[in-house]
């Protein structure tokens, strides 16, 4: 059993390594942000991707679908995108015989990657679309339910909020996102290798390493690793943490946060810190793991105040402060 | 062994490492303490003998922290159990086995059938048997420890070695008064140096010793001060006393011509003058004679002898039989002169240091509410403004006026009448009802000494160099008034006693009754 487990660790981490390699043909730098982007896919949840334009956001997503070979979809999000786009509509079809037939045509949601492009453009009303995909897998439309095609994972890439024409995205719809990513601007170095791999005549080329059942199977793998008490309690500190009403509350939370992280952000804590434990070759979540995840795990979660904005605190500041300051479970 | 057994052996092990550490830094701490205290009463003990009072409250928050410490150390001792729990997690945190340990006890405490968990396990154990408790916790206390530990015991040692500070001494306690205080301790001095007075030098001296004694209240040391300037004022009633005296003499000596010099110099209160003018008139009789001691004796004895010797020493210049005695009691005049010049100027000086020490009184009694309505109720029993500053002596200090009063030669209506209505007291007064009426015998007094008041104004009044008080100028000018009264009355001619230059004024006088007289 032992052996079976050390092994099953070892597929994880030789796919998991497999596919960063193959991403880091195409993108440079940004390793930090591959690791989270498989941590989403295989925690079973999606990304939020956020950066400047140009930034290399959707070729990322791109080099990721050619690289698992997986049904990938791309929805560009604009103002006047409708639902009915994202999810599909039911039609009339008539048959051979001349019968009329109601029939679903499944929009671009029905592909196992789902990149969601500048999501942000989108009014609040055609990015609520994607809830139900994103929280129940599975699609309603004419009265019927259609359920998603496993692995179902989106990839939503957004301008910073301040760029003109874009629109917040609701509360409901962030939460759903289990990692928000930012993607900073490339070194002099890393825009170096860029122009190298972009601007000769041959530009490198991506093999597909693994499909559909590798990734469940990884999904599993990640889903057994054990949580003890001591660490789950510290990321339930973590996210209590994050309330102003809460005892465990900073000054600064107290100060600036509205409304803190929900349970999901504990789940994604707890998931992210399962891949992480595995990537270390851990057969346990360890505090380091949950420390590890808990920035992209709930710098979208919290809602500031006025006087945040005001003061142009981050929530990354507020979620920096919280580790600091919530203790250790060895301490 | 199994993995679980493995483990808990582990921790336990870890776990008595480290209650053997809390226990070396607890005795650490405690050690500490006691060589705080130690110090702290070395310290305490060093400077018992200069400040007891501060060293008492010392003592007293000394201990209060003491115990305190005492209290949260044995508090902490107790509240820290020492838990497998506690064992793993503090294993894991020196060992950088990121919560292998913890984790693994969780599961070993909460069995869950799981591969995972067996796994997991198995690695911990792995890691426990690698566990090396005596090298991640190892007894022994960090170098910042030890470096305070030996300071400690340096300053125990230094601390020893110095000897107890020494009570202070009188001088020392002088220059630890307040500065006002000081300089009354050191005025006390030089006053008694100065008087030759021993009743007075006692009452000084007595004053000086309230002073400088330590345990002395600021109540004691105004009174003794109290004491020793109304000792001082008794010798410039004296002096007081003595210079009137020579004026008197003066007086008496105007109608001689030899001594007409000596006469002027006596008038001026210049005793020194004097003597050096009578040695001059006494050098003319060629005689010789013996000095007396007149120190002892009192100044209107005094005045009296003066002015015997002065006249026989006048006398010897008309007849010639008793040449050799006046000259010998022109040269006593001189000497009882210079005698009594030398007093003059020893009790001007005394008269100063007195007056410089009541200043520094009044500042002091200034600066202490408390003294300052005793002392005010003390030394200023007259509260009446000065008329020519318009300072008064209130209790608790002197009041001086925002602007001077204005004074004027002649008499006004406002003075005449009452001052009321401004706290500067210049406001005009009601107008005076009726006629401006003055007795007859005064206006009489007025025409008779107006002359010589005049002389007396231009001249030989001001260039007095002591000031008179008004008691003696009222006493002198009564005297002169009487006198020219007497004059005045001798020289009238008529028989209703009115002299004729005085006619008219009697007349207006008696006219100004009648016009005024209710009908």
């Amino acid at each position: 059993m032992t052996v079976a487990v050390h092994r099953r660790i070892a597929v994880f981490q030789d796919n998991f390594r497999l596919v960063r390699d193959e991403v880091s043909r195409i993108i440079v730098g940004n390793q930090d942000n591959i690791v989270g982007i498989m941590t989403c896919l295989l925690a079973r949840g999606h990304v939020l991707l956020e950066g400047i334009p140009g930034i290399g956001k959707t070729k990322l997503v791109q080099t990721l679908a050619d690289v698992l070979h997986l049904k990938f979809s791309r929805i560009q999000f604009t103002p006047d995108l409708m639902p009915g786009d994202i999810i599909g509509t039911t039609i009339v079809r008539e048959t051979d015989t001349g019968r009329k037939l109601m029939e679903f045509q499944p929009g671009p949601i029905f592909a196992n990657l789902v990149l969601a492009d500048e999501i942000n453009r989108a009014t609040p009303k055609t990015q609520s679309a994607l809830l139900e995909a994103m929280q129940e897998n599975s699609v309603s439309a004419g009265g019927q339910t259609h359920p998603l095609q496993q692995p179902f994972f989106v990839l939503a890439t957004m301008n910073p909020l301040e760029m003109e024409g874009t629109y917040p995205l609701p509360e409901a719809q962030l939460d759903r996102f289990f990692f928000k990513l930012k993607l900073s601007f490339p070194s002099a170095e890393g825009l170096s290798q860029i122009l190298d791999r972009t601007t000769a005549q041959h530009e490198p080329k991506v093999e597909r390493v693994f499909g559909q059942g590798e990734i469940l199977e990884m999904r599993e793998t990640a889903r057994s690793v054990p949580v003890a008490k001591p660490v789950q309690d510290y990321a339930i500190r973590l996210t209590l943490a994050t309330h102003p009403e809460s005892e465990l509350a900073s000054d600064l939370t107290r100060r600036f946060v509205r409304f803190g992280s929900s349970p999901r952000g504990t789940q994604a804590l707890i998931l992210g810190g399962k891949v992480r434990a595995l990537l270390a070759e851990r057969l346990y979540v360890a505090a380091d793991d949950i420390r590890s995840v808990a920035l992209d795990a709930l710098r979208h979660r919290l809602l500031l105040n006025f006087d945040a904005e005001a003061e142009r605190v981050s929530t990354d500041a507020i979620v920096e402060d919280i580790l600091q300051r919530v203790p250790l479970p060895s301490a | 062994m199994s993995d679980q057994e493995v483990i808990l052996r582990a921790l336990e092990l870890v776990r008595r490492r480290l209650r053997l550490t809390r226990a070396l830094h607890d005795g650490a701490t405690v050690w500490a303490m006691i060589v705080v205290a130690v110090l702290l009463w070395r310290v305490l003990h060093l400077f018992a003998g200069r400040a007891p009072a501060v060293v008492a409250v010392a003592v007293l928050a000394a201990l209060l922290l003491w115990v305190a410490g005492l209290f949260l150390l044995a508090r902490s001792v107790l509240v820290a159990r020492c838990t497998l729990d506690v064992a793993a997690t503090s294993a894991d945190a020196r060992a950088g086995l990121k919560d292998e340990l913890t984790t693994a006890h969780w599961f070993v405490q909460h069995p869950i059938p799981s591969p995972w968990i067996d796994a997991q396990v198995a690695r911990a154990a792995r890691s426990a048997r690698d566990l090396n408790a005596a090298a991640l916790f190892p007894l022994r206390l960090e170098r910042r420890e030890l470096v305070g530990a030996a300071a400690a015991v340096l300053l125990i040692v230094a601390a020893w070695l110095v000897p107890p500070l020494a009570p202070p001494s009188d001088a020392s306690v002088v220059e630890a008064l307040p500065e006002a205080q000081a300089a009354q301790v050191q005025l006390l001095r030089e006053l008694i140096g100065q008087t030759r007075d021993e009743a007075t030098a006692k009452k000084l001296q007595q004053a000086l010793d309230v002073y400088e004694r330590k345990t002395a209240t600021g109540e004691e040391k105004q009174r003794a001060l109290s004491e020793a300037q109304r000792a001082i004022e008794q010798q410039e009633v004296q002096a007081a006393s003595r210079r009137e005296g020579l004026y008197r003499l003066a007086d008496k000596l105007r109608g001689n011509k030899r001594l007409e010099e000596v006469a002027r110099a006596l008038g001026e209160g210049d005793a020194a003058g004097a003597a050096r003018s009578m040695q001059q008139v006494a050098g003319s009789n060629d005689s010789t004679g013996h000095q007396d001691d007149a120190a002892s004796s009192s100044p209107g004895d005094e005045e009296q002898e003066l002015e015997r010797l002065l006249n026989e020493a006048a006398r010897g210049e008309d007849q010639a039989e008793q040449n050799g005695a006046a000259s010998a009691a022109g040269r006593q005049a001189v000497d009882r002169l210079q005698q009594i010049a030398q007093q003059l100027e020893v009790q001007d000086q005394l008269s100063q240091a007195a007056r410089t020490l009541q200043r520094l009184q009044l500042a002091v009694a200034q600066r202490s509410q408390l003294s300052a309505g005793r002392f005010g109720r003390q030394a200023a029993q007259n509260s009446t403004p000065a008329p020519e500053s318009g300072q008064t002596s209130m209790p608790g200090g002197m009041m001086f006026r925002t602007t001077a009063v204005a004074r004027e030669t002649t008499a006004s209506e406002q003075q005449e009448s009452s001052k009321t209505g401004s706290a500067l007291g210049d406001s005009r007064a009601d107008p005076v009802l009726g006629a401006k009426v003055t007795p007859l015998a005064v206006q009489l007094k007025q025409e008779a000494i107006a002359g010589q008041r005049q002389s007396e104004d231009q001249g030989t009044a001001k260039s007095w160099f002591y000031a008179d008080s008004r008691q003696q100028k009222s006493t002198l000018e009564l005297e002169d008034v009487r006198a020219a009264a007497r004059f005045t009355l001798g020289q009238s001619a008529a028989l209703d006693g009115v002299s004729v230059r005085h006619r008219q004024i009697v007349k207006d006088y008696f006219t100004a009754q009648r016009q005024d007289a209710p009908p």
